[in-house]
């Protein structure tokens, strides 16, 4: 993994000389809730991840301003699926095939803390073009995915050929000589091998051809079967277990071009048949659902491109849809392709369509500002794209179809269900990788060797672990999101015990452990989270502070002014970090920020670079006292901080609205405040528990709705 | 992760890295213009946290300068190098902190990028605009290279958005995305390949290829009807990427150019990964693939570890280096150890002989960092190292010092590259005389 630090030097302020240069005053850094509220929202100015910006809502064109009762929506540009969404709908829309062409693409850009922001997610050439080959080897390998028991196929074209080439889906054995494939026998058994083909008489024989096993003959057969009417040949052989090689030979080629004589031998595939069931993996098994039957192709095409489509572009396709794909699919078959090769092509146009490439979501005025429901199917794909950051599952469809999905208890009995499905996963890895930074946890995080000689890959491993784990027991267990800050549970293994002076646990894995007798609470004293917001050889009051303002309360700060000098702080023996820092409170001009950031960083001061917890600093005691941003009510340490910060209208709030930027993929603005309100109000009954949150997401109209834009002249 | 199912059945078992081959008339690309000359091609080198100039600037102008320890690496290759001192890339500066993101935007765009998450703002970059020059004439307009696709959580640089810190290539306002992934670059380039296919099949293969991206035009314009003005920006932007690759695949001629030995593309680490890139790049133009490239060697700011030639501590925290000699002591290593790897493309450009000259010498490669010194964060002064001679139209084996803006250059070099361009980037003045 090759990702850099997010934070250069230029954001960690540190020791300054003087501040030669400063220009205007450090003014209008602090962009709160309150203040957006209170003005118009006037207060909010760049686009810092996670700001209230009130050109956010409804995706850069704000519908109304708060003061009037008129409640909008608003809605999200048509959104590209990321390399995650990707990945996984690819895994899902195939039965679980292994494959992840999109690690291959180029990062997604990203807005608002999130990689799945709608407005920032656009198509260029080279990802086309990537997308293209995606869906051609995606193709490849499901057709080819037949699992353990039953059938395996393998096409002649790509054998091993030493005489002969590929003709229309054939391999033409143009004389003596064979074509052989390679197939993993994973048991021992009795199989039938199959051979598709059809020969060119030009002699007084009719084509002979041989089938091999690893060069040992099982069996000679004439072969009557002409272009027209290709048939299946079939031999018994008995397998072992192992990589087979299976050749097919023509014995009697015949050419002369004085009389016009031609005689070959035209292989499709081999087949291996342990005569057993389908296994599960047999994805060829389920695209394919039916045999062609000669002069009358289309239809298992129609059948085929039918059932995919549906799935692929998660809706119902219409008869003018898949008329022009049996269109596309049927001209390539007539011009020479085989059946299954004129299908492939179809199935490549399916997966590069922009109905595949993206969640399309349509108004049926596109001009007009009136909101209007989204149909069932899109609502069903933000649900799945929301919770499992993948397309609808059998039963998501199934309530679309039924028109069922806009009810709020159906909609609440499928978050329930769903969060519970292992696919919801992706919530950890997605949307807590980034809003609690679980992500940033690398081998890029560079520590001084000589301060943290402990510090290796193994550590990072378990500290990234505890992070995802911990999230993970939000999505099912009822806990209030809170307790993000306040548990005194979280999950170990031995080295991480060791690493937090816990007693060891049993064991190589990780176990759910108490920390009522530790001084630790929650993700903030994590040390996945402070090796992230640290510096390689000290800690990093700025960051921490600034991380909390952004990610915890929603009140993002200004970046630094012109011409300040921005280092990070020496290690000193004879000067804490705090010490150091000074500066920012002493200086006016810098005190107006750092007033808010400092204290909240200072209170995790106990807490070193790799997230051991300390005493001392620079020689003395810490001292980790502050107080919350704006004068806000005092803490002594990190314990009493993260109390008074879980206890905060701000978190509680900042919470909903991290959640809501990820679930639409739009960034939160002034026009969603009522319905903000609504949902802090609904998911406040259960004290913020996840899935109350999600329900009550999922049941508001700001994701239930969507409207149109007015054009810009 | 899985690897999808390879199609090219002639790459065979991995049999190490390729080097430079032999240049044979039977390779002579199809679509060359002998008529016009040597095919010119351009390529861009990037690293980041700039540069220890106190090894890098020669001591003495002319052409009989001495190699400083940066440098010494390009011994083999001094004639055909162009070492440039005092070239100002201002549109660099702003009031405001964030250097990387700027100067990595403007590196070779010269243009002041706008500071926003989301509003993003540049200029055309040189290589796109030979890009679009050449047309069709190659099958891939450009190559795109990096080592790093670049992390997603939280901020770039001081409210830049990331699209500054990890591209050096653009059109206008839009970054070029770059493949971090050489399998994926090598396929890119020569999948179309299969020396075992006729040209009836190629010319199938090619006829299925355009009635698939024929279909998805017709889709996507009906799916933009249907649209508000926002998301019909969306579908345009697939519109053109689609229209873009039939142009290319109804251009590419059915015949193979060029033959290719097996190519293993894995890699454990980042030394292999960057020769594998510099391999990739010399078969790209070799094969007359494209000719113009551009390479990040890690992106802005970049902390990538150099411990493994026992300078640690983080490339971007040590050119914060507060003019300590321990920190100098590394940087001039890192520093030096990236100049072995453009030392490593270059001898292989130098050695790939061509009809009229070697491939070097039908190039011209520009290697340069966002920012001079990695402490000052300064855009004036850039290093600026040049290689190939562009078919004879380039000065080399000099220390030349001006005092001029480094869009002056690229206004030269686009001027020589066969482009009818009067001004370059923001600040241009007069081509420069190289």
């Amino acid at each position: 993994m090759q990702s850099e630090d997010t934070r250069t030097g230029a954001r960690t302020l540190g020791v300054f000389a003087s501040l030669v240069g400063v220009g205007a005053l450090c003014s209008g850094c602090y962009i709160g809730h309150d203040s957006a509220r209170a003005d118009g929202g006037s207060a909010a100015t760049a686009d810092d991840s996670g700001s209230v910006d009130d050109d956010a809502g409804s995706s850069g064109d704000a519908g109304e301003t708060e003061g009037d009762e008129i409640l909008d929506p608003g809605r999200v540009t048509l959104h590209r699926l990321n390399r995650a969404e990707y990945n996984n709908t690819i895994r899902d829309l195939f039965w679980g095939l292994e494959i992840t062409p999109a690690d291959d693409f180029p990062a997604d850009d990203h807005s608002y803390g999130f990689d799945n922001i709608a407005d920032v997610l656009s198509v260029t050439p080279l990802l086309f073009e990537l997308y293209e080959r995606a869906a051609v080897d995606v193709i490849d390998l499901a057709l080819t995915s037949t699992g353990g028991g039953g059938t395996q196929r393998s096409e002649a074209e790509n054998g091993t050929a030493d005489v002969g080439s590929a003709q229309g889906g054939f391999w033409a054995l143009t004389s003596v000589g064979q074509v052989a494939m390679s197939f993993e026998v994973a048991t021992e058994a009795d199989y039938e091998v199959r051979v598709r083909a059809y020969g060119q008489q030009a002699g007084a024989d009719l084509p002979q051809m041989e089938v091999l096993v690893d060069g040992v003959s099982i069996g000679t057969v004439d072969v009557d079967a002409v272009a027209a009417a290709p048939e299946e040949y079939a031999f018994d052989a008995h397998l072992i277990a192992g990589t087979r090689s299976i050749a097919v030979r023509f014995l009697n080629d015949v050419y002369d071009p004085d009389l016009g004589l031609d005689q070959n031998l035209y292989v499709d595939w081999v087949e291996i048949d342990d005569g057993g069931p389908a296994g599960p993996d047999d994805v060829r098994a389920k695209l394919l659902t039916c045999e062609p039957v000669v002069g009358a192709e289309a239809e298992c095409t129609r059948q085929v491109l039918a059932a995919f489509t549906e799935r692929a572009w998660r809706r119902p396709v219409t008869t003018a849809e898949i008329d022009a794909l049996v269109e596309l699919a049927e001209s390539a078959r007539l011009d020479g392709d085989s059946w299954e090769d004129s299908v492939k092509l179809a199935l490549k146009t399916v997966l590069v369509s922009p109905h595949f490439l993206f969640r399309v979501e349509l108004d049926p005025d596109p001009t007009s500002l009136t909101a209007h429901p989204l149909t069932d199917h899109e609502l069903a794909s933000r649900l799945s794209y929301f919770l499992w950051s993948s397309m609808p599952d059998d039963e998501l469809f199934a309530s679309a179809n039924a028109a069922t999905l806009h009810d709020p208890d159906e909609l609440q009995a499928h978050v329930v269900r769903m969060l519970a499905d292992p696919k919801s996963e992706a919530l950890v890895a997605n949307f807590a990788g980034q809003w609690l930074y679980s992500r940033a946890i690398g081998t890029h995080l560079v520590k001084d060797p000589a301060l943290f000689p402990e510090y290796d890959e193994e550590l990072l491993t378990s500290m990234r672990t505890e992070m995802e784990m911990f999230f993970r027991s939000f999505l099912t267990e009822g806990r209030s999101l809170r307790e993000l800050l306040t548990s005194e549970t979280t999950y170990v293994d031995a080295r991480l015990a060791a690493h937090y002076g816990l007693p060891i646990p049993e064991g190589t894995g990780f176990q759910e452990v108490s920390l009522a007798d530790a001084p630790r609470r929650g993700i903030l004293t994590q040390a996945g989270l402070m090796t992230v917001l640290s510096h390689p050889q000290v800690t990093s009051p700025v960051k921490r502070g600034k991380w909390v303002l952004e990610q915890l309360l929603c009140l993002p700060p200004s970046p630094p002014p012109p011409g300040v000098d921005v280092q990070p702080p020496e290690p000193d023996p004879d000067a804490s970090v705090r010490e150091q820092l000074e500066q920012h409170r002493a200086d006016p001009m810098c005190a107006a920020c750092h007033n808010n950031i400092d204290p909240l960083g200072l209170g995790l001061e106990h807490y070193d670079p790799i997230g051991r917890y300390r005493t001392m600093d620079g020689g003395k005691p810490i001292d980790a006292s502050g107080n919350l941003p704006n004068a806000g009510p005092a803490f002594s340490d990190a314990m009493e901080m993260v109390d008074l910060l879980a206890q905060s209208e701000d978190f509680t709030t900042c919470t909903v609205r991290h959640t809501l930027t990820y679930a639409l993929g739009r960034g939160v603005g002034a026009a969603d405040i009522p319905y903000v309100e609504d949902i802090v109000v609904q998911a406040g009954a259960s004290d913020f528990a996840l899935e109350d949150l999600v329900i009550a997401i999922v049941t508001s109209d700001m994701f239930r709705m969507r409207r149109g834009e007015e054009p810009s002249p | 992760m899985k690897r999808a199912l390879s199609r090219r059945a002639f790459l065979g078992a991995g049999a190490g890295m390729m080097l430079s081959l032999p240049w044979l008339e039977a390779m002579m690309p199809r679509k060359a213009q002998a008529a016009e000359g040597p095919a010119l091609r351009f390529l861009a080198i990037y690293l980041p946290c700039g540069i220890h100039m106190a090894d890098w600037t020669p001591s003495t102008e002319g052409a009989n300068f001495t190699l400083p320890y940066i440098l010494e690496p390009l011994a083999d290759v001094k004639s055909d190098i162009l070492v440039l001192s005092g070239l100002d890339n201002t549109a660099g500066e702003f009031s405001a902190p964030g250097d990387h993101a700027r100067g990595t935007g403007c590196f070779l765009s010269c243009h002041l990028v706008n500071l926003s998450e989301t509003d993003i703002q540049n200029g055309t970059t040189i290589d796109q605009l030979y890009a679009d020059h050449l047309g069709t004439t190659t099958p891939l307009p450009s190559l795109l290279l990096g080592t790093a696709g670049g992390s997603n959580v939280g901020n770039c640089d001081s409210g830049y958005s990331c699209a500054y810190s990890r591209n050096i290539s653009w059109k206008g306002n839009t970054p070029m995305p770059k493949l971090t992934d050489p399998a994926t670059a090598f396929d890119l380039l020569f999948a179309g390949f299969d020396p075992n296919a006729t040209a009836a099949e190629m010319a199938r293969r090619k006829a299925r290829r355009l009635s698939v991206l024929d279909y998805a035009l017709s889709d996507a314009q009906a799916l933009k009807a249907k649209l508000g003005q926002t998301d019909q920006v969306k579908v345009e932007e697939y519109l053109d990427s689609v229209r873009e690759l039939e142009l290319r695949v109804q251009a590419e001629s059915t015949a193979p150019a060029c033959e290719l030995e097996a190519f293993d593309p894995t890699f454990g680490d980042y030394p292999t990964q960057v020769k594998l890139m510099m391999d990739i790049m010399v078969l790209a133009m070799q094969c007359d693939r494209t000719r113009a490239i551009t390479f990040m060697m890690e992106n802005g700011g970049s902390n990538r570890d150099f411990g493994f030639i026992g300078a640690p501590g983080g490339h971007h925290y040590l050119s914060h280096h507060n003019n300590l000699q321990e920190n100098f002591d590394k940087l001039r290593v890192i520093d030096r150890w990236e100049i072995e790897q453009v030392a490593y493309l270059l001898n292989a450009m130098k050695n790939s002989v061509e009809a009229d000259g070697s491939l070097l010498d039908n190039s011209f490669v520009f290697v340069g960092s966002e920012i001079e010194d990695g402490n000052s964060h300064a855009h004036r002064n850039m290093p600026v190292l040049c290689a190939g001679s562009l078919g004879g139209t380039v000065t080399t084996g000099t220390h030349t010092v001006v005092d001029r803006p480094l869009d002056d250059l690229f206004l030269a070099v686009g001027q020589k590259l066969g482009m009818d361009i009067t001004s370059y980037g923001q600040n241009s003045t007069a081509p420069l005389d190289v």
